[in-house]
């Protein structure tokens, strides 16, 4: 176990370096300097130089990326070009948190209500709570978050208080804790649908297997059958989503914030995009996917703790 | 299994369903009525693959009301500028900015005072052309390296493999941001950009489908015989791949879909004035507009919602009517 999680994190450094290196060529597409957007105007072509040689821009891209990976290591993502007199680890030590409490906020709900709607729709299977469930389901699955969003802020924010409904929901902000109800359940529904048509297939699988007929068979109570037997087992593979759920989640993020204003990094990852301010671009792109990589990881160990038929 | 269901439509030879009448007399008249009818049931007209799937599919409600969402949706597409009753980004008066909805204009007139309902219309173009056309290339790129993968493994194999660990470690829409904005905004880019980073998972589907099919005795026997490679793979391998193809066309054009109008919603998408649903949901969002203008967001987003309905259903549909594995 300890070998197979120690060769996990040793495969964790090629995979990082591809990442960075799929996203520096793909920034190198870029036409033009970072210094002739719209809002430098005054800064005179032998400026523009001497800041692109400041930056390091004129060096040869091997170069560039050398010491962008060099950097990148300690820890050490450069200025924004925006910001000016930002570190961009500052940034990211600021806004990185409130994303990642809006993610697991969302995953914590989407696992609880997920779950328990696919338990409910597979012991009741073709019954009503199965029909019910699995069209809340799909209605989730289908609908982007930024979609939603603006579905939840019309309903609560606009339509029910103009029916005197006033729930004391905000068009944006982050301050009070309401204000993060809204923003949750936009981040929480596709995966929660997912996980909530997963479970209930795996839990069908497992309930027409042998082992379920005999606890039935030896005269177990119904209730005991599903949560001793059934459950237990059927949860196994749905652990196994949770990593394409964190992925979801981290993307959902970008969209999510920048519908309910929320400060994080997904709202200053697409600010930054608008400005080409190409280093906080590089590092939220690296962040990201460092931390969704050791997710992966953690989420494959915890299948192999729990499931005693795993060997490594 | 729908090949052997046709198979087994020839008379005693689909002895392991039971009932067949062998070699014993059946006296009792009702019972010989009840074999009768199965015997019509076996020699029902002649099916194939497509003719059963559509059977399935039609008795789905959901995945029929996804498929009635989605021809709508490609008709307003097509005849957008004859049905449509503004130019799309033709200016009704200024005067009128922000209307609300009234019998002339049915969904109001957006902060330029356009008029929305037209701007949906064209907007369905966008959703249509970037769905279906970047998917082809996600087809053209994933067809070739999917089956020299899968066929042949080596190199190209490992590569590819790799190659989707890491696409599968960022997530796609981040990653076509980047080549959009990279690029430049614009139909061509966003198509561009979503098929050349979602071709992996296309060729990972076709690759894992030509390792299981390659080993089938049909094909070993075709080999046998003497063919090539590229013969098996045109032959065998890729029309027998089909159907899990079209079951990850009906979620990767919807994703498409997706992927532009969050695109154009964040503003690196489709510029103004072309009229795209994600760049409408985009301008209408500020906060001080949706209290006060919510009818400029609702239309917008009720069709992106509508379209990702309308595909995910035909998609559930088609998936358990094409799935051998889901017959009963």
């Amino acid at each position: 176990m300890v070998r197979y999680v120690f060769l996990r994190l040793i495969y964790l450094v090629p995979t990082v370096f591809l990442i960075a290196l799929v996203t520096f060529i793909i920034m190198q597409l870029t036409p033009g300097s970072p210094f002739m957007l719209g809002n430098m105007e005054r800064v005179t072509p032998a400026m523009r130089e001497r800041l692109e040689d400041m930056y390091g821009l004129n060096d040869p891209k091997v170069v560039q990326f050398g010491r962008y990976i060099g950097n990148s290591l300690k820890g050490d993502f450069g200025e924004s070009y925006v910001y000016k007199g930002q570190e961009i680890r500052d940034i990211i030590g600021r806004t990185f948190p409130v994303s990642l409490q809006l993610g697991f906020q969302a995953l914590l709900l989407a696992v609880t209500i997920g779950v328990t709607l696919g338990v409910i729709a597979a012991v009741n299977q073709n019954g009503p709570g199965d029909y019910v469930s699995m069209t809340l389901a799909i209605l989730f699955y289908a609908m982007p978050n930024f979609v939603l969003g603006y579905l939840l802020l019309l309903t609560f924010v606009v339509w029910l208080p103009d029916h005197g409904l006033d729930l004391g929901f905000n068009v944006s902000g982050w301050d009070r804790p309401i204000d993060k109800v809204l923003p949750t359940i936009a981040l929480a529904a596709a995966p929660l649908a997912a996980l909530a048509r997963y479970t209930r297939g795996s839990m069908i699988e497992v309930i027409r297997s042998d082992y379920v007929r005999t606890a039935r068979a030896k005269g177990l109570a119904e209730r005991k059958v599903v949560t001793k037997h059934v459950l237990k087992n059927a949860l196994i593979p749905v652990i196994t989503l949770i990593g394409p759920i964190f992925a979801a989640i981290g993307t959902g993020t970008f969209f999510v914030e920048v519908v309910f204003n929320v400060p994080g990094m997904g709202r200053f990852y697409v600010d930054a995009m608008t400005n080409k301010d190409q280093p906080l671009i590089l590092a939220v792109v690296l962040v990201y996917g460092v931390f969704l990589a050791m997710m992966n990881i953690l989420v494959d160990v915890v299948n192999a703790l729990i499931d005693p038929r795993i060997r490594y | 299994m729908v090949r052997a269901s046709a198979e087994s439509s020839v008379p005693g030879s689909g002895s392991l369903t039971g009932a067949v009448p062998g070699i014993e007399q059946p006296a009792d008249p009702g019972v010989l009525a009840e074999l009768g009818q199965e015997a019509e049931q076996w020699n029902r007209p002649h099916s194939n693959l497509w003719i059963d799937a559509w059977r399935r599919l039609s008795r789905n409600k959901l995945a029929l009301f996804g498929l009635v969402i989605v021809i709508l949706f490609v008709f307003l597409a097509i005849f957008a500028p004859v049905l449509a009753p503004y130019g799309e980004s033709e200016v009704v008066d200024v005067r009128l900015a922000r209307m609300t909805p009234n019998w002339t204009f049915p969904m109001g007139l957006d902060r330029n005072a356009r008029d929305i309902f037209s701007r949906l219309m064209y907007g369905a173009r966008v959703s249509m052309v970037v769905g279906l056309s970047s998917y082809f290339v996600i087809l053209l790129i994933a067809i070739p390296i999917g089956s020299i993968a899968g066929y042949y493994g080596g190199k190209i194999d490992t590569v590819l493999m790799r190659l989707v660990d890491v696409v599968y470690t960022i997530p796609q829409v981040l990653l076509v941001m980047l080549f959009v904005n990279a690029r430049g905004p614009g139909l061509l880019n966003i198509i561009l950009g979503i098929g050349l980073i979602g071709w992996v998972t296309e060729a990972r589907l076709i690759r894992a489908q030509f390792l299981t099919l390659r080993e089938q005795e049909y094909v070993k026997a075709s080999r046998v015989a003497g063919a090539g490679g590229r013969y098996i793979i045109g032959r065998h391998l890729l029309p027998n791949s089909m159907t899990p193809i079209i079951v990850a066309a009906t979620f990767g054009i919807p994703t498409a879909i997706f992927i532009e109008s969050a695109l154009s919603f964040i503003g690196i998408g489709i510029r103004p004035p072309q009229a795209s649903w994600g760049q409408m949901i985009g301008e209408a969002a500020n906060p001080a507009m949706i209290m006060q203008y919510p009818h400029m967001l609702v239309f917008p987003v009720v069709a992106v919602g509508l379209i990702m309905l309308g595909f995910t259903f035909l998609g559930d549909g088609l998936r358990d009517a094409l799935d051998p594995k889901g017959n009963d």
